[in-house]
């Protein structure tokens, strides 16, 4: 059946007839403010199809990224899909229309290239959620030439393994420069007559991060990554949503990477090299943004704020311009520390969140997590003259060597705070929250062959935290029970044998995983056991030495680098931040 | 204070009132515009918007209030250039208050566009293609002609091309007009939950006689440059008032010889984008498959008169616009426009 909605408002009426039965119609209009031209000639027509609503896909900078970057290339289009929510699938499923992309509603199977956006592992059973309601098959050796080349990328291509098989190609690493070496390739072959997708492919797999699983493996693939960041502009004028999305901001990146290795840290590895943009650029950036977008708020991002090395003469630039223009500027992940304490004086008066991530010296220093107990007392004194009265703490439970020591650290950590809020404020009205996560051992940290302690302990650790912190007036206890931290171990350290587990569940009803409520741990035990597959074995230590399914990708970080990383942090021993020095990790840093 | 009349159309009908507020809020923060800001911890713009329009509804006259001391016309050429393309503003008023129009308006007109009884039910051809073409340049006081519609509210509301439109039509728009007048109650329940009678609340009602004025589809129009040519009938383009003119793609000779008749630019700065979207010229007739009725707008929700209608003709209701909004006044009910321009 066609479906082609599209018009003038890219909405026809039978297209407005099917929003009259879902929840929240703007997810699927499209028509968003700096739209681009649709319109454009174009060789290649692309769709990023990002396995999340429209609410956590708009909110995606890489997304944003890709979309502009593609769009600002002639010959090339790019249009977004996002999974739906079950009562747009099911309207369309009622009425046999397979899924179409937001701007033109054109079939995705239509497309030349489909690029699924992999953010994380409870992801997995939502991109056969889409293919599904697209009418696609699910594994790549079961499309023809009549499908587009699907692509996958994003987080979780640090081990693509568990969906490989899904895609024609894997892009490790970051996607910017990538993606349209890709688009020119497969342009060419297009225009070569009589394309060929297993011709393609091959030539695809010289381009750096491409992956193709359908080849047999051979030289490593090299992860790709953006060489001159300072030079890649994101967009300037990117998509404005016109309903609420969950992050409803500008974001400006200030660096990729992170000058800190914590060894429970994925991103902090799988990004490095250490890359800043100048002042100059983030200034750039940020005026256009607050010119084109309208957004009452700017996120400054990194892994680690703090550690911009022009964060402060950035700050005396574009203060005076964000307050006279009424918005609101936003730091997140900044360190507890002198700038922090200057910059929060004028800021709104939230909550402060703060991650010590473990609650002794000792086992900060086994993670590498480099804040000190002076660190915490100074700033947060600072907050609390600063007129906070909120404190949210994050940690992480089950760590490598934690024993109940440091569960009662977190405890002395809040007696500690409330002592100084009393001390300062003569008042009792302080409240904390302490959420506590279970440390999933993930791919290329100095941590990936850790076990992920047992549901048992987890529990009996958030018993032992919840009655300890009991007696504490303001203080809150929050965790997640039986959770899905488990899958989300196991999907990230298994190999291409979890395809079919995927699949089983996604077919017996498991999609949309990541939303609490809809997580469905039996039907997912169900497809353990249907597919003879133990995910115990992957929640528990891997032998040194053991081959790792990631193992064929080169992340220019060493993998005797992680190992070291290992041995030290068992010997207590912490790896300073590259500020002053390079600890050769391996990553092409220019700067070092 | 400062009153900005603007459309709301396209996918603009699909998101909520809050979103709208949004939407024009940031188009005034892209048009670095001064307006009056609410104190406290999350200071937001003061702005006034006329009533919500249920979602599904096209708006061709709402409005917004801004606090400014801005000059009219700088604030709204401003607000012109950064303005959401599908709520594009057409005029602007000053007024020495905040005119409240919120609390003001007391009834409207909206215009019912239904399908011709005989056409099927279908989607689009695919043909058509999208514009994004977001260039605005709305022209303080340009309006519609009276019953005008926005040329692309009506969202291909023709699935099927019309063909001709027969005199029975028009008997069904006639008889359904006839009898929604006639009816005594009209059952509906409302917002709490309670069972209400709608006749009071519908003020009149009639056919409305041009389907190029009540309702035409801009998304018809285009991609056959030729077809504007050929098939285009003088007489219904000068019911549209000039609206083809800018959408035209002048880099087509065909197109450009027909840019030199002499239309009113009336809307242009709607028409564009609509007409790289998919001008078939063999669907501009003047077919009667429109109702307009005026109805308490506070009291009656235009997707109940929608349901009615349906109800009555047998024939589903494609798109509705609000057309006109009323205020009243010791002078009597005057157009929201006039009590603008009285305010000042
Ligand atoms: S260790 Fe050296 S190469 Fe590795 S991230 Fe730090 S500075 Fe860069």
């Amino acid at each position: 059946m066609q479906s082609d909605f599209s018009n003038s408002s890219g909405i026809t009426h039978a297209f407005s007839e099917l929003l009259k039965k879902v929840e929240k119609p703007g997810r699927y209009t499209g028509g968003e403010h700096n739209l681009p031209d649709m319109n454009k000639k174009a060789g290649v027509r692309m769709c990023f199809c990002f396995p999340e609503t429209y609410e956590i896909g708009m909110s995606n900078v890489g997304l944003a990224l890709l979309y502009s970057s593609v769009n600002s290339r002639e010959d090339f289009v790019a249009e977004r899909c996002f999974a739906p929510w079950t009562d747009f699938a099911d309207a369309i499923r009622e009425r046999n229309i397979p899924l179409m992309s937001v701007e033109t509603k054109k079939p995705l199977k239509d497309f030349d290239i489909l690029g699924f956006s992999v953010q994380h592992e409870l992801i997995y059973t939502n991109i056969l959620y889409m293919l599904d309601l697209a009418g696609i098959p699910f594994y790549a050796k079961e499309r023809g030439e009549d499908f587009p080349v699907i692509i996958g990328g994003g987080p979780c291509s640090v081990n693509p393994m568990p969906y490989a098989d899904f895609f024609d190609a894997v892009l490790i690493g970051e996607g910017e420069t990538a993606t349209a070496e890709f688009g020119e390739l497969y342009r060419k072959h297009k225009n070569c007559g009589a394309f060929k997708k297993a011709d393609f492919l091959k030539d695809a797999a010289s381009i750096r991060g491409f992956f193709i699983p359908s080849l047999p493996k051979g030289t490593p693939v090299k992860k790709a990554f953006v060489k001159d960041f300072d030079a890649l502009l994101p967009p300037l004028k990117p998509l404005v949503p016109n309903i609420e999305i969950v992050h409803d901001r500008a974001v400006v990146e200030l660096y990729r990477g992170c000058r800190s290795g914590c060894r429970f840290c994925q991103a902090a590895f799988f990004y490095r090299p250490i890359r800043e943009r100048r002042l100059e650029t983030v200034k750039k950036i940020l005026f256009s943004l607050i010119d084109n977008t309208g957004f009452d708020e700017i996120t400054l991002a990194s892994l680690s704020t703090s550690d911009y090395s022009g964060l402060k003469e950035l700050m005396d630039n574009v203060k005076p311009v964000v307050k006279a223009r009424h918005i609101n500027l936003s730091l997140p992940s900044l360190r507890l520390d002198s700038f922090f304490a200057e910059y929060t004086d004028s800021s709104r008066k939230s909550s402060l969140t703060f991650a010590p991530e473990a609650g002794t010296q000792r086992l900060r220093d086994v993670i590498n997590k480099n804040v000190s107990d002076e660190n915490i007392t100074s700033s947060i004194t600072q907050a609390f003259l600063n007129g906070y009265r909120n404190v949210k703490l994050y940690f992480m439970i089950g760590l490598p060597t934690e024993t109940e020591d440091d569960l009662f650290g977190i405890v002395e950590i809040v007696k500690k705070i409330r002592a100084l809020y009393r001390e300062i404020n003569r008042r009792n009205d302080l409240t904390v929250t302490v959420s506590t996560s279970v440390f999933i051992p993930k791919p290329l940290t100095p941590f990936q062959r850790e076990r992920m302690i047992s549901e048992d302990d987890a529990a009996a650790k958030q018993n032992l935290l919840k009655n300890a912190l009991k007696p504490f007036k303001g203080v809150s206890y929050r965790y997640h029970a039986a959770d899905s931290s488990r899958l989300e171990c196991v999907m990230a350290r298994g190999g291409g044998e979890l395809s079919a587990v995927i699949e089983t569940a996604y077919k017996s009803g498991c999609f949309f995983d990541a939303w609490g409520e809809r997580f469905n741990r039996e039907k997912w035990e169900d497809a353990f056991r249907i597919c003879g597959i133990d995910p115990s074995v992957y929640l528990a230590e891997i032998p040194a030495g053991k081959e790792l399914p990631w193992d064929f990708i080169d992340f220019s970080v060493r993998k005797a680098y992680l190992e070291r990383e290992r041995e030290k942090a068992y010997e207590g021993e912490t790896t300073d931040g590259c500020f002053k020095k390079c600890n050769f990790c391996g990553a092409e840093c220019a700067f070092k | 204070m400062l009153t900005v009349k603007y459309k709301k159309i396209g996918a603009a009908v699909y998101i909520s009132h809050i979103d709208i507020y949004r939407a024009i809020y940031r188009g005034i923060r892209r048009a670095n515009l001064n307006v009056a800001y609410s104190r406290g911890f999350n200071p937001h713009a003061e702005l006034y918007l006329s009533p919500p329009l249920p979602l599904f509804v096209y708006g061709a006259c709402e409005y917004f209030t801004a606090d400014t001391d801005e000059d009219a016309d700088v604030f709204f050429a401003r607000y012109a250039a950064a303005a959401h393309a599908l709520l594009p503003p057409v005029n602007v008023f000053y007024t020495v208050k905040n005119p409240n129009l919120a609390g003001k308006i007391f009834s409207a007109d909206y215009v019912f566009e239904m399908r011709k009884p005989d056409a099927e039910h279908g989607f689009l051809n695919a043909r058509e293609k999208r514009s994004n073409k977001q260039d605005l340049s709305a022209k303080r006081g340009e309006q519609d002609p009276a019953d005008g519609f926005d040329s692309r509210n009506a969202s291909a509301k023709y699935d099927k091309p019309y063909a001709s439109a027969g005199p029975d039509t028009r008997n069904i728009m006639a008889e359904t007009v006839e009898r929604l007048l006639s009816a005594e109650h009209i059952p509906y329940v409302n917002r709490n939950g309670k069972e209400k009678d709608a006749r009071p609340y519908i003020y009149s009602a009639a056919p409305a006689n041009n389907a190029i004025n009540a309702g035409f589809a801009f998304a018809n129009i285009h991609t056959a440059d030729n077809a504007i040519k050929t098939d285009l009938s003088f007489t219904n383009i000068s019911a549209v008032n000039g609206t083809v003119k800018s959408g035209i793609d002048s880099a087509n000779p065909r197109a450009a010889a027909f840019n030199k008749t002499e239309f009113v630019p009336a809307i242009t700065n709607t028409a564009d984008r609509a007409i790289n979207a998919g001008l078939n010229a063999a669907n501009i007739y003047t077919v009667s498959n429109a109702i307009k009725i005026n109805i308490d707008s506070v009291n009656l929700r235009a997707d109940v008169v929608a349901d009615e209608l349906k109800k009555l003709s047998g024939v589903p209701v494609l798109a509705v616009t609000k057309t006109a909004q009323y205020v009243k006044t010791a002078d009597g009910i005057i157009d929201a426009d006039e009590y603008l321009r009285s305010s000042n």
